[in-house]
């Protein structure tokens, strides 16, 4: 496959799973909270076109589900009740844009259920709840990715640019910084923070704490590209027009630091999303009833459970892609525009 | 000739560069000026000529305060150039203009012509938008460079059409010093005539003065009116063109006499 | 001589460096180990106070700093509130098994990257370069979770190793050979999770070196004169891949050390990381602390050591300021 259009697919499925988690609310067919006690560890439901005597439908439907009367989480299909798959159906309020909507994609008539994923141990719709999970997840990795990313440009340019004992005592920090392996980092600070918080405060939380640990190597980078680039000869010839600090870091020094900063963003965020999934998994993210792939994980810690559900598993698949696209932009911006044309 | 205020003084002009080897604490110094007095009158086009080395360069970023020297002083139009700060230092860079040797460094790559070209404008907020533009209009056309260039970046001009470029950036600020620093180097005879007409042109409407660099004696000969030999951070021997050519008093300048191909001729030239 | 002073006394900085972060974090975190007590009506203040004394949480920052510094310097490390034991003593054996299991999974991945890594790059674009970049690249795309995940689940359906922990519940009954073969096959898992998720960023950084001494001109200019291939590879090449290879070894560990932290919970292995989550959640704080530091000092130690190799193949650095 062609460098190019390996990177237009990736920037597609990158979109498309951006837009799919910000249009969670009317892409799931159900609120990610709303349990079903009736159903524990649902396996996906099946979609069906081929019905009991055998014709055939143009449009797929669904039979409802008889829990076993014997066992835990195991089911039949009760192939008495079809229920069609319907489209914009009206279903739980969620919020878009500030306005209160109920309109959803798809859903099916009750008492029937649909579960594109199967469902967790409260009977949650996985589906929904990876949808709306991956906005914490995705969420947090691009929040703290500006974070560190903005901390990084902010203390590598003056670094670079100042030079001196400014320089030289940010590079002792930054060093500090590189020297700690970062999980180790990211649990300590962690450590210090309140364990029991809302949802809220501990998305706001993680973003921070994962966006301070992590600055320290595009502050590095930048600082480098600053250095080199405030002894370039255009910024020399601006100086001798009159310009100001401001202005050559401003028109000259920083769109330089570009490459690196689309570079280290590339590299960076899927590793923040991994973090916050890593520590919500762990207990010390976000947790209930909230989802975030990462607690949508963290049941998998019980073994019995990771062996039994494999649906239980899609939180961690999908991170796959989410790598694997930012992986492709990583390399395509490092040799584009870090070793210029 | 009534004794006005030089535009550029020069006096005791030192400055030393400390070489550092990598893995290494051995250091060398080079000196790049060593004891430098000069005196350069308004209007006049003055002339360095040295050999590779020699420190011409250090000495034209010094004159337009863009290096700090060890010691010494210059004076621009009797102002102390390195006493200056706030907006009389802004004043002073909006007179004396520097022309890099080595052009293409000196330009931007991310930019395009009509931004380069406005650039000190901008800095020195001079004139509207529009304003700006027609200048950089007007100094393509000036400087012989068809005005729909404006939208193309450096590396989409030729090695001589970029040295015009930066020529006209140059001028934008229409400055009372223009120092340039093998401005004509690398360009080919007609275009290097047509650029010194330029000069000249200016010059005879304008009050400028011109400081030349280069190691080409012969084309010194024939732009400036007084030339200073330069040599491992001195000036040697300092003189009008034809004195040099004809009585030079200096080994230096006579090895430089020797370089210029068919000698005789430029001589003649030199001369006239 | 006087580089490798100095890197030692880099590195004796950094931990310094890095224990007065650790309590200057402590200083803004709101809640500590007692804090759940209060709540406990059978927990009067007057004990509490009196237990927070004894520890001395009612000090200052720095006159902790400092007990706690002498208190490492005894070779305690603080003490667990948990336990009620000197750090030292809970944290020895965690550190054994963390290495034990870092360090032969560095092994093992370095013997697999680094002759892959070279291979790929003496035949860079060709098909054996192409097929092992794009494995390299597909195995990037997985995260440890899932990969830790992913392979445990192999286990649980299989059979075939042992899933969890280090040792079977019977281990103490076992006889020698047994028991380690006991904890071999719980060895296995952890190891393979922590091969595989850090091979690919090893063999990416070897290839990359070796493509760059590759390219260098004396190595053209000897390809040039018709030296036999492997005589490059092996005489040319690869010294002056030396730099990159070594800078592998100080980063290789602190990616192993990250990696393993989660590795090792998941996988309920009992290394640092498992204590180390234990502790957070029971605001343990001299235990964080300790693990952290413990973490820290073999990522200094590792540089350290690569340090001494670089010294030792780089003739520029010994020559340099004696
Ligand atoms: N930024 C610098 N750092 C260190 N040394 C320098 C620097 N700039 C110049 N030098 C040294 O100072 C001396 C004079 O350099 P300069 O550029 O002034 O020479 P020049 O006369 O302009 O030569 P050329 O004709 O080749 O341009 C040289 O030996 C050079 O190596
Ligand atoms: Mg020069």
């Amino acid at each position: 496959m062609s460098r190019k259009r390996m990177v237009r697919i990736a920037v597609v499925l990158l979109s498309l799973l951006y837009g799919a988690i910000l249009g969670a609310g009317f892409l799931a067919p159900y609120d990610p909270a709303e349990q079903d006690r009736a159903h524990p560890f649902a396996p996906p439901t099946r979609l069906h076109f081929v019905d009991a005597e055998g014709s055939l439908h143009g449009w797929p439907f669904i039979y409802g589900l008889i829990p076993s009367p014997d066992n835990f989480a195991e089911y039949q299909e009760d192939r008495s009740r079809a229920f069609p798959v319907r489209l914009f159906v009206s279903g739980d309020h969620y919020s878009l844009l500030g306005f209160s909507c109920r309109r959803h994609w798809f859903g099916i008539d009750e008492p029937g259920h649909i579960f594109l994923l199967g469902t967790d141990g409260y009977g949650r719709d996985q589906f929904s709840r990876l949808l709306w999970g991956g906005r914490i997840s995705l969420l947090a990795g691009l929040i703290a990715a500006a974070l560190s990313l903005s901390l990084g440009m902010a203390v590598g340019s003056v670094s670079g640019y100042f030079g001196g004992f400014v320089d030289d005592t940010l590079m002792r920090l930054v060093e500090l910084f590189l020297a700690m392996p970062w999980l180790y980092l990211l649990f300590a600070v962690r450590a210090f923070l309140p364990l029991h918080i809302s949802p809220t405060v501990a998305f706001f939380l993680l973003v921070v704490v994962i966006g301070t640990v992590g600055w320290a190597r595009p502050a590095r980078l930048i600082r480098g590209v600053v250095l080199s680039a405030r002894e370039r000869k255009y910024v020399l010839a601006a100086r001798g027009f009159g310009a100001s600090d401001f202005y050559l870091l401003r028109r000259h020094i920083l769109p330089q630091t570009m490459g690196v900063f689309l570079t280290q963003a590339a590299l960076l965020i899927p590793q923040y999303i991994l973090a916050e999934v890593t520590l919500s998994f762990l207990g010390l993210g976000v947790g209930e009833p909230v989802p975030s792939w990462g607690n949508m994980l963290g049941s998998l810690q019980q073994y019995h459970i990771l062996a039994s559900y494999w649906w239980m598993l899609a939180p961690a698949l999908v991170l796959v892609p989410v790598f694997w696209g930012y992986q492709v932009l990583a390399d395509f911006l490092h040799e584009r525009l870090e070793f210029g044309h | 000739m009534v004794t006005t205020e030089p535009v550029i003084r020069v006096q005791g002009l030192r400055k030393t560069y400390v070489h550092e080897r990598p893995f290494s604490r051995e250091k060398f110094v080079v000196r790049a000026l060593d004891g430098i007095d000069l005196v350069i009158s308004a209007g006049s086009s003055f002339a360095l000529v040295g050999e590779s080395g020699s420190g011409k360069s250090t000495l034209a970023l010094c004159m337009a305060r863009l290096e700090q020297p060890g010691e010494g002083r210059i004076w621009f139009e009797g102002q102390d150039l390195f006493r200056l700060s706030g907006p009389e230092l802004m004043r002073v860079r909006r007179h004396i203009q520097l022309i890099f040797q080595g052009t293409a460094a000196a330009l931007n790559p991310r930019f395009s012509a009509e931004e380069i070209i406005i650039e000190p404008l901008r800095i020195q907020s001079v004139g509207t938008r529009t304003e700006q533009r027609d200048r950089a209009v007007h100094l393509m056309e000036k400087v012989g460079l068809p005005p729909v260039w404006l939208s193309r970046r450096p590396h989409q001009f030729s090695g001589g059409q970029r040295q015009r470029l930066a020529i006209a950036r140059a001028l934008a600020l229409e400055p009372r010093l223009l120092i340039l620093d093998e401005a004509f180097t690398g360009l080919d005879l007609s275009i290097q005539a047509q650029m010194v007409a330029l000069l000249r042109d200016l010059q005879s409407r304008e009050n400028l003065t011109y400081v030349f660099i280069s190691h080409d004696l012969s084309l010194m000969a024939h732009v400036a009116d007084e030339i200073a030999i330069f040599d491992r951070g001195r000036i040697v021997e300092q003189g009008q063109p034809s004195r040099l050519f004809s009585n030079p008093c200096q080994p230096e300048t006579r090895a430089l006499l020797e370089a210029i191909p068919g000698r005789r001729s430029v001589l003649g030239l030199g001369q006239s | 001589m006087a580089y490798l002073l100095r890197r030692l006394l880099h590195g004796a900085l950094v931990l310094v460096g890095v224990s007065v972060l650790s309590f200057l974090f402590v200083q803004l975190a709101p809640g500590e180990f007692f804090s759940d007590m209060r709540l406990n009506p059978q927990v009067s203040p007057e004990t509490i106070r009196h237990l927070r004394a004894q520890y001395g949480l009612d000090r200052a920052l720095p006159i902790r700093y400092v007990r706690w510094a002498r208190s490492v310097a005894k070779g305690d490390w603080g003490y667990s509130f948990a336990y009620g034991l000197p750090v030292s003593k809970l944290i020895w054996s965690r550190a054994r098994n963390t290495l034990l299991l870092t360090i032969t999974s560095a092994l093992l991945a370095w013997l697999i990257s680094i002759p892959l890594g070279i291979y790929a790059a003496e035949r860079r674009d060709r098909w054996g370069d192409r097929v092992t970049v794009a494995g390299s690249s597909a195995l990037l795309t997985v995260p440890d979770l899932l990969l830790a995940l992913a392979l445990l689940i192999l286990a649980i359906r299989t059979n075939a190793f042992a899933a969890g922990g280090m040792t079977s519940p019977d281990f103490a009954e076992l006889g020698t050979v047994a028991k380690i073969k006991d904890v071999a096959a719980h060895f296995t898992l952890p190891l393979a999770a922590l091969v595989l998720g850090t091979l690919p960023i090893f063999f990416r950084h070897v290839r990359a070196g070796m493509i760059e001494a590759l390219a260098l001109p004396s190595i053209q200019s000897a390809r040039a004169h018709g030296i036999p291939r492997s005589r490059i590879l092996f005489r040319y090449a690869l010294p002056a891949a030396a730099n990159s290879l070594i800078s592998l070894f100080g980063f290789s560990i602190a990616t192993l050390l990250s990696a393993s932290l989660l590795v090792e919970v998941v996988m309920s292995w009992p290394g640092l990381g498992p204590m180390l989550l234990e502790a957070i959640l029971a605001r343990d704080l001299y235990v964080v602390i300790g693990a952290v530091m413990l973490s820290t000092f073999f990522l200094v130690a590792g540089n350290l050591v690569a340090d001494v190799l670089l010294y030792l193949s780089d003739p520029r650095i010994r020559r340099g300021p004696a």
